[in-house]
Formats: structure tokens, C-alpha cells, sequence
């Protein structure tokens, strides 16, 4: 178990990160997400023992790792351009962990031959990084940084410098190869299908700080800010109050006149709260016919793009406000033309508290 | 051929053409100048000989000179490194203010000429020069030591000079190492020592190479400096040349020894050159 404790890294006098609090269980698979500049490499950094940090403590196993350097941490690091040697081939890359840990060459051939099978490069070995794929490289260093059986696998945007279709694939390899080992693995990502597909458990980082840590399901499902809504995946923010609170469900008001009820609040906020109504374009139910049933309101569509597999509409409802929803692009979805009125109905809107301003 | 590679050569005929005419027809000239006969009163005869070669080989007089040349030059060429390898490493990783003013410091004696360097030496190594009267002042010694009119001197000097060429072809080197490649061998367990060794010293091989042929090759052909502070006695191949041509009058013994030096020369450029591709290849 690696214990991050109220850790802090600064720069002068910039915030590189902190104060960080953070439990990662045995196995487990967590992924620091982010946008650039929030601190999820420094953390990584930080628990390599690249960086020394200003405050705090960080303990593996109840070991206190804080003063320890990088070379005698146990810590298996692949970088972002995977730093693999250029001048060593594919085997001696490999190999050099173990060449450190004074490991005797026999046990090093079968290690390495061992760790280029499980990654899937066997006939790479005499190769220089250079004669190497994009994704053949990326191999190379993540077996070079298991190969030393690492306490914790650490991933720095590992997937950024590959294209699409090798970078799904590797998403799922990389989570593969992480469960067949059981080893601990803490990526570090901007990408949030990456983090998504890949983790069990997902912390979300703006400016230096874990603004959520979560389930992937949990970070959708219960945005705990509008910062956490915003990031993950798309979402209409309607700014309201909360009117009643009846057995953890609100009924709130909003600005532009539009009710909502029923709303699971999270714990903390009380009846005048000023929140945001979230809303997921994917989370929109379109009546076509006549029906009305409780909480329909009523739209007309503003705008229509298709883009292939669905359609995104925009709809105008009372107050002037304008939801967004996506649709599969089939059947009676697909024609929908802007002018069209029909009504809508929310399902599972969600309540952000609303810190901007608003009290 | 291609549009692109027209152009290309296109880019290299005035370079070549220059070379063709300033170094190549020069260099055809001595060559063939160097086994044709001396003669004290028409300079040289027509007549093909090995002669001037067997002296130049044979005789302990010139053999003497090729030696000193090599040592001086081979010798100037791993202090050179030793001096310029610390300097250049730290230009290259010290990102702090005054890293613009410490490479115009390294820079800076190129502005100078090497007669105006060397001159600097000599204030410094005479008889009564600093070090000399500093060394009596503080009373190590009891009279003046002999530094000037040794190969200390020049080979010390010779450094001084040659730096520059070192520093900068190492500083190109280490700064274009990824930074993270230390970062990644100190995560595999990698001591300071080890990383030195097996990761920036090898990936700096280019700068070596680089720096140690042209400081070689430049103290192996030098003059001034080993005529101003070796004396008259330390002869070099360069000296040897400057005597033939101009004071002796033999050209074609002066031609057989700068067809030699520029053999040596040569030979240790292709011989650098093949060892590091040798090695960037295993």
C-alpha cells in the first residue's frame, strides 16, 4: 500500500502540487487525470522520488520513503518519451535494472526473454530503439521498468506519443499485462477515455490538488464541482437554488424558471443552496408524440449536427436556456430538424454545488 | 535524379570547386613534388626518387621530429579533454543566470590571435615571469626553473589555445542528451558513478570524437606556439616544414614531410571516425 501524506512540491514560488492526500491499494490501478499543468506529473515525480517534496511524507508499505532516492526505491518508471537508451539495444535496455541490482547474466537472459514475451517483442533483442515502432518502444520501457519487479509501476502520459488506433490497443494491453502481474500501477493522464479504460480508481487533479478521487462510474455519475463535470465527458450547467429537501431529494428552481425535482442531493448542501443542475446531452430522453409525462418540458430544436454514428441537437426551452442532447442517429432521431418542437425530459439531473459567486 | 538532389549538388559545387582548387591541386602538387630529386641549384629534378622519404623515415634526426610530434599532439589531446570535459558538461546542464557570459568566456580567446595568446604565455613561464617570480616570493625555489623551451610549456599552452575546439563540440553533445535518460537509469537503480559511465560519457562520444581530431590535428600541424615557447630545439613537423621551404630551400623533402603529416593527420581522423561508428554499431 503506497500512502501519500498532506504532500506538498513547490517551485519557488509556484505550487507544483499539493497538499496531496492519497491511498493506493495493492493491485490497484490509479490513474492521475488532469488537465496540463495540475500537478499529476509532479505527484508522479514525487512518488519516483525524481522530485523531493517540500512537505509531507510518503510511505510504501508503511515504510517511510521520503528521504530515500530514486536509485534504491524499487519503482518502476516509464516516461513519456520512454527514454530508452540509444545507444543500447533492445536486450541491454532491458537488462540494465538488473545489471544495477547486480543480478548474474543467466538469470538476466531468462529474465529479459521472459519480460519481452510478456510484452510482446521477441525478436526485437539485438535492435537499437531507434529501429524501433513508436509502439515496439513503448514495450521496450514498460518491460524495462517491470523487469526489475517494481514495487509500483509508474506511467507518465504513456500512451500520448502513439496514434489512435495503436493507442486503444495498448490501453487495453497495458491493463492486461497490469492484472496478470498484480502489480500496483499509477498512471498519469490528460486523456479522459484513457483513464477511463485503463483504471479502478480515477483521481482527478486541478491546480495541484485532487479535486475528486473516485471510480470511473463515481467520477460520472457524482461530479463532486462543476470542474469535475466539465471534465468528464460533456454537460449543461443550469444554475438554480434549492427550493426543499425531502429525504436527500431536492426540488430545485432555476434562474430561467424551470423546475426540477427529485434530485439526489449530496451531502453538505441544505435548502437556498445555490447549486448547478447537471444535465448530459447522452442523459436526454425527446417525446416525438403527444405524451406529457411529469417534469416534460417543453423545446424546440436550435440546431443539428450529425456526425455518424449520432446526432447533437440543440434545445431551446423556456427562459432562453439551451440543453443539449445527443441521440443514436436512427430511426426517428435521425431526421430532426432545427424549427422541430417537441418536449424533453432530464433523466438523472445531478446537483454540483455552485461556488462561483453565488452564495 | 531527383529534383531535390539536382538541387543539393547544386548547393555544393562552389564548396567544391573551392576545395578543388585552394586544396586538392596544392596537395597533388606536393605530393608529387615529394619524390622528385633536390637539387641545390635547380630546387628539383625531374627524376622520380624514394629518396626523400627514406630520410624523412630512417633518419633519427627527422624520426625524432615525428615522434615529438605525435606525443605533443596526443598529449595536448587527452588534457585538452580532461580540462574541457568538466567545463563543458556543466555549460551544458547549468541553466542559471551568466550561462550566456561563461560560454562568451570560452569563446572569448578565439577573438585573440595565437601569437597574442602565446605571447601570454611566455609573460607568464619566462625566467622572470610570474609564476617564476611568484615561486621565488614565496621561497619554493631559489632560482629561476626552467618552463619556457619545454614540452610542458608548449603542450600546456597548446591547450589554452585548443579548448574552445573541444568545449564546444562536447557541450553539443551532452546538451542534446535527453535529460530523462538519467532520470530513467537512476529509477533502474543507478548510482551517480554508473550513470556518469553508462549513459552520458558513451552518448558523448560524438563530442569526443569531434573535439580530439580537431585539437589533434591542429597541435599536430601547429607553429607558432611550439616555435615561441619550445625554442629553438623543439622542432615539430610544422617547424620542419616552415625550415625547408624557407630557410633550406628544399622543396621536396618539405613536400615529402607535409605528405606525411597530412597522412597522419588523415589517418587518425578515419581511424577516430571508424571507431566511434564501430562502436555506435555494436
Amino acid at each position: 500500500m503506497l500512502e501519500l501524506h498532506a504532500v506538498v512540491k513547490r517551485y519557488g514560488a509556484t505550487l507544483g502540487a499539493g497538499p496531496i492526500d492519497l491511498t493506493v491499494e495493492p493491485g490497484e490501478f490509479l490513474t492521475l487525470l488532469g488537465p496540463s499543468g495540475c500537478g499529476k506529473t509532479t505527484t508522479l515525480h514525487l512518488i519516483a522520488g525524481l522530485h523531493a517534496p517540500d512537505e509531507g511524507r510518503i510511505l510504501m508499505d508503511g515504510t517511510d520513503l521520503t528521504q530515500v532516492p530514486p536509485q534504491r526505491r524499487n519503482m518502476g518508471v516509464v516516461f513519456q518519451n520512454y527514454a530508452l537508451f540509444p545507444h543500447r539495444t533492445v536486450t541491454e535496455n532491458v537488462a540494465f535494472g538488473l545489471r544495477m541490482r547486480g543480478v548474474t547474466p543467466t538469470e538476466i537472459a531468462s529474465k529479459v526473454g521472459r519480460m519481452l514475451d510478456l510484452v510482446g517483442l521477441p525478436g526485437t533483442e539485438g535492435r537499437l530503439p531507434r529501429q524501433l515502432s513508436g509502439g515496439q518502444q513503448q514495450r521496450v520501457a514498460l518491460a524495462r521498468a517491470l523487469v526489475i519487479e517494481p514495487r509500483v509501476l509508474l506511467l507518465d502520459e504513456p500512451l500520448s506519443n502513439l496514434d489512435a488506433v495503436l493507442r486503444k490497443r495498448m490501453r487495453a494491453d497495458l491493463r492486461a499485462i497490469q492484472r496478470r502481474l498484480g502489480i500496483t500501477a499509477i498512471a498519469v493522464t490528460h486523456d479522459q477515455d484513457e483513464a477511463f479504460e485503463m483504471s479502478d480508481r480515477v483521481a482527478l487533479m486541478d491546480q495541484g490538488r485532487i479535486e475528486q478521487l473516485s471510480t470511473p462510474e463515481g467520477l460520472y455519475d457524482r461530479p463532486a464541482t462543476r470542474f469535475a463535470a466539465e471534465f468528464i465527458g460533456e454537460a449543461v450547467f443550469v444554475p438554480g437554488r434549492i427550493g426543499s429537501l425531502v429525504g436527500g431529494r431536492a426540488r430545485v428552481a432555476t434562474e430561467s424558471g424551470l423546475g426540477f425535482d427529485g434530485i439526489p442531493c449530496p451531502d453538505g448542501l441544505g435548502v437556498g443552496a445555490a447549486v448547478y443542475v447537471l444535465i448530459r446531452p447522452e442523459r436526454i430522453d425527446l417525446i416525438l408524440d403527444d405524451a406529457a409525462p411529469a417534469g416534460a418540458i417543453e423545446a424546440e430544436i436550435v440546431d443539428r449536427v450529425f456526425s455518424g454514428e449520432q446526432v447533437s441537437l440543440s434545445l431551446r426551452v423556456a427562459g432562453g436556456l439551451v440543453l443539449k442532447a445527443k441521440k443514436p442517429s436512427l430511426g426517428r432521431f435521425r431526421d430532426l430538424a432545427p424549427g422541430r418542437k417537441l418536449r424533453l425530459l432530464a433523466q438523472d439531473p445531478r446537483l454540483v454545488p455552485r461556488t462561483d459567486g453565488a452564495t | 535524379m531527383t529534383e531535390t538532389r539536382r538541387a543539393g549538388w547544386l548547393f555544393v559545387t562552389p564548396i567544391g570547386l573551392l576545395y578543388l582548387l585552394i586544396l586538392l591541386a596544392p596537395l597533388s602538387y606536393f605530393l608529387l613534388l615529394s619524390i622528385f630529386k633536390y637539387s641545390a641549384f635547380e630546387m628539383y629534378l625531374f627524376e622520380p626518387t624514394a629518396e626523400n622519404y627514406q630520410r624523412l623515415l630512417f633518419d633519427p634526426y627527422y624520426r625524432g621530429v615525428i615522434y615529438r610530434t605525435l606525443r605533443i599532439a596526443a598529449t595536448t589531446t587527452v588534457f585538452t579533454l580532461l580540462v574541457a570535459y568538466p567545463l563543458a558538461y556543466f555549460l551544458a546542464r547549468y541553466g542559471g543566470p551568466g550561462r550566456g557570459v561563461l560560454m562568451f568566456l570560452v569563446i572569448a580567446p578565439l577573438m585573440s590571435g595565437v601569437i597574442v595568446r602565446t605571447y601570454g604565455w611566455i609573460v607568464l613561464l619566462g625566467a622572470e615571469g610570474t609564476i617564476n617570480t611568484a615561486l621565488i616570493w614565496l621561497g619554493a625555489i631559489q632560482r629561476p626553473i626552467q618552463i619556457l623551451r619545454t614540452e610542458f610549456a608548449v603542450i600546456m599552452a597548446m591547450v589554452h589555445i585548443l579548448l574552445p575546439y573541444m568545449v564546444f563540440p562536447l557541450f553539443s553533445a551532452i546538451v542534446a542528451q535527453e535529460r530523462n535518460l538519467e532520470q530513467a537509469a537512476r529509477t533502474l537503480g543507478a548510482s551517480n558513478l554508473r550513470i556518469f559511465l553508462e549513459v552520458t560519457l558513451p552518448l558523448s562520444r560524438p563530442g569526443i570524437v569531434m573535439g580530439s581530431v580537431l585539437v589533434f590535428t591542429l597541435t599536430a600541424g601547429a607553429i607558432v606556439t611550439p616555435q615561441l615557447l619550445g625554442g629553438k630545439e623543439m622542432k615539430v613537423l610544422g617547424i620542419l616544414i616552415y625550415d625547408l621551404v624557407l630557410t633550406t630551400l628544399n622543396w621536396p623533402l618539405a613536400s615529402a614531410v607535409a605528405s606525411l603529416l597530412v597522412l597522419l593527420q588523415f589517418s587518425v581522423i578515419v581511424l577516430y571516425f571508424r571507431g566511434a561508428r564501430g562502436r555506435a554499431a555494436a
